[in-house]
């Protein structure tokens, strides 16, 4: 009898769990016909594989799902992050910005916008939907901007009546209701009116007993609890004969997005004047924001630095995690953050942030709270993005020598649409490109037409100087300047007293390339050097300063050395200008 | 070449009877071996083994056909069922070739259906009958 194999263990494949015992089965002569797909052993073999890969996957998706890391399944995620001190927010509302007009402000009280007025707005499909405004709001004219959320208003008065005085908790079991539309506003038995409470995201701060704050927990079944304080634990605790209300929206999710009709609901009473939606105007935005459910990778990335930073923002991963938890962006190609350090001249102790497409409002919101969360020895500061361009061109070795013109052209035109199909993009934070990875896909696409290596691309980088500011450049890339060469600038460039000159990088021996030296111009109609500081560079960290001289707008472009875009500091556009073929 | 009594084929029997001799299982040999898996592909409701979706056939449906109790060979709903059971044992039974698949019904029973396949193995030209019935219930 021949020795059985040993059997596989560990597949996730049917097919191989099924060969291995056929395999096992292979080392005995009395029963045969394992071959065969009608016999009563292969029957037996079938049953015995699909039991096998059934427990095999049950418990592959019972370890994965154990781990923050594999957990794929949204009630495994609000499990694992529940001991990090992170809620996982569940179905968001869209969110648009109206132009009410018809406002009485002289029948306001204290010029305010009361909260819960109803608006309606209709999408393409001319499916209705309900938006409220949660805050109210300080106004100036009959005519204003008011942030509202889609939704089904839900204002729970009597909420102490279901409330669970043994485990401190309300519970709202719908599971479409937006966390952030939650609202906790408590009448202690004695007070004359109610307060609101105040929501605390994690056990770091420094709350104490008596303060009036409560938690959110989500509930494995897709709602939330609102869980307030036990005796002597963090926060107040609820006695018979409090009150409690609770508000909420239940959500539509991502179909409310994109609405820009609306009309205003009838007012509630207490809204003076004929109120109405504006058309259209400059700060409007369509509604927005909307999430049918949380996206599972960004809570795997915020979670555990959430954890690590206890809320309060140390590191640049730190900042990242607050930002992305405030829900003011939607990914992490929508902002940057980076230490004062990591800029030139670098300044200790501040971080700056710089986003994209953020109103101001949002803006000083953002930065409040960062400011926050922040240690007292750190600074968080918002910079203006500003925009690099990258140019690649492309030159690969084709493979066959016997093609037509036409032929090579098509060829170069396909490979192009192929790089910039699955490479390149545009306008966003944290860009990368690497040459080995576009060559390594190249070649295996087209693995009988180019060849391509990391040697066959050029990179430069593009950067616009303003006349009177200075121009900064950190590319944390080796610029590809050679000794004694023009600084590549596409406008000639003119100082305060008219001269026109070119900005020459003077190196004298090979040592010069390592370290910072100075930039030096020379008047383009004489040739004589013009005296005074134009500037530094050091070529090899990629580092240039051109100040506050030149009265013109210009284009510094500069070749990287090192074959690869890792986008820094900068929203950054990558374009291929060239692919050409050669033999 | 032919394969009787050569013990090419052994495979468990459906009903796992014990032999009174040797107190082990009587296992299928050769052609009985066969003829239990022709059966076990005729009878499998297509889709019924989990990841061999080919495996089977739709039998079960004839039940609900109309047809010529006399005469259902000639009927053309049953002409579909005829290639499938032949396809699926193409497929599925490489040790033999099926030559025909004949449908009768049982003058004294016309809910019970007698399905006649007539195969012959590979290695040689006499051809074998395996006959499978099914009959409705109510």
């Amino acid at each position: 009898m021949a020795k059985a194999k040993p059997p596989v263990l560990g597949s996730l494949d049917y097919e191989e769990i099924k060969t291995s015992l056929i395999n096992y089965l292979k080392a005995q002569s009395i029963i045969k016909d394992y071959n065969y797909e009608g016999s009563a052993i292969r029957t037996l073999i079938d049953l015995l594989a699909y039991n096998t890969f059934y427990y095999a996957y049950y418990m592959n998706m019972v370890a994965s799902e154990m781990f923050i890391d594999s957990a794929q399944r949204i009630e495994s995620l609000i499990s694992l992050t529940k001991p990090l001190g992170y809620t996982v927010s569940g179905r968001r509302s869209a969110r648009a910005k109206l132009l009410v007009t018809g406002i009485d402000i002289g029948a306001l009280e204290v010029g305010t916008f009361p909260e819960h007025e109803v608006f309606y707005g209709i999408n393409e499909d001319g499916l209705e939907f309900t938006f409220v405004n949660l805050e109210t709001s300080i106004i100036q004219d009959s005519d204003t901007l008011i942030e509202v959320t889609e939704g089904e208003l839900i204002v729970d008065s009597s909420a102490i009546n279901t409330f669970d005085f043994d485990k401190q908790k309300y519970y709202i079991t719908n599971e479409n209701v937006d966390m952030s539309s939650i609202r906790v506003r408590v009448k202690l038995s004695g007070e004359e009116d109610y307060t609101t409470w105040k929501l605390v995201g994690n056990i770091g701060s420094n709350f104490q007993t008596e303060d009036n704050i409560y938690f959110i927990e989500r509930l494995t079944s897709g709602g939330y609890a609102v869980q307030f304080g036990f005796t002597n634990s963090l926060g107040k605790s609820l006695q018979e004969g409090d009150l409690l209300e609770v508000r909420h929206v239940i959500s539509s999710g991502s179909v409310a997005n994109g609405i820009y009709q609306f009309r205003a609901g009838e007012p509630r009473g207490y809204t003076p004047g004929n109120l109405d939606v504006g058309t259209s105007c400059d700060e409007c935005d369509p509604s927005n924001g909307g999430l049918d459910q949380p996206n599972i990778d960004l809570i795997k990335f915020v979670a555990p630095k959430w954890f690590s930073s206890q809320g309060r923002a140390v590191t640049k991963r730190d900042y990242q995690a607050l930002i992305l938890n405030s829900n003011l962006v939607n990914d992490e190609n929508d902002f940057i953050v980076f230490g004062g350090e990591e800029i030139y001249p670098p300044r200790y102790g501040r971080v700056f942030v710089s986003l994209s497409g953020l109103e101001e409002a949002n803006i000083s919101k953002l930065l409040t709270i960062l400011k926050e969360n922040s240690v007292i020895t750190i600074l968080p500061e918002y910079v203006q993005p500003k925009t690099v361009d990258y140019r690649v061109e492309i030159a690969f070795k084709l493979k066959n020598q016997f093609l037509t013109p036409s032929q090579r052209q098509e060829l170069e035109n396909d490979i192009k649409q192929y790089i910039q199909r699955n490479f390149i993009e545009y306008n966003k934070f944290n860009l990368e490109l690497y040459s080995d990875e576009v060559s390594q896909s190249v070649n295996s696409a087209y693995i009988n037409d180019a060849t391509l290596s990391s040697e066959d691309f050029s990179i430069s980088m593009r950067v616009a100087g303003v006349p009177n500011e200075e121009l900064v450049v950190n590319s944390s890339n080796e610029f590809n300047i050679g000794m004694n060469q023009n600084l590549r600038i596409t406008s000639e460039l003119t100082d305060s007293l008219n001269r026109k000159y070119a900005i020459h990088v003077v190196t004298t021996s090979q040592t010069d390339i390592n370290k910072m030296i100075s930039l030096r111009a020379f008047n383009t109609d004489t040739n004589v050097e013009i005296p005074g500081s134009f500037g530094e560079i050091d070529i090899k960290k990629g580092i240039l300063r051109i100040p506050a001289i030149s009265q013109v707008d210009y284009t510094a472009i500069l070749p990287l050395a090192k074959k690869y875009i890792n986008a820094g500091i900068n929203v950054n556009n990558i374009y291929l200008t060239k692919v050409v073929s050669r033999t | 070449m032919q394969l009787i009594g050569k013990n090419l084929h052994s495979d468990l029997p459906f009903f796992l009877s014990k032999n009174s001799f040797t107190q082990d299982i009587n296992l299928k040999k050769d052609r009985s071996a066969i003829q239990q898996s022709v059966i076990n592909i005729v009878l499998t409701r297509l889709g019924e083994r989990p990841f061999v979706n080919t495996l089977g056939t739709n039998v079960y449906d004839l039940m609900f056909e109309n047809m010529n109790p006399s005469n259902p060979n000639d009927d053309i709903n049953i002409l579909g069922y005829k290639y499938t059971i032949k396809n699926a044992l193409d497929i599925h039974e490489p040790r033999i070739y099926c030559d025909d698949v004949i449908f009768s019904v049982d003058p004294s029973n016309v809910y019970l259906l007698n399905i006649d396949v007539v195969y012959g193995d590979t290695n040689s030209s006499s051809l074998q009958t395996v006959r499978v019935s099914i009959e409705r219930t109510r």
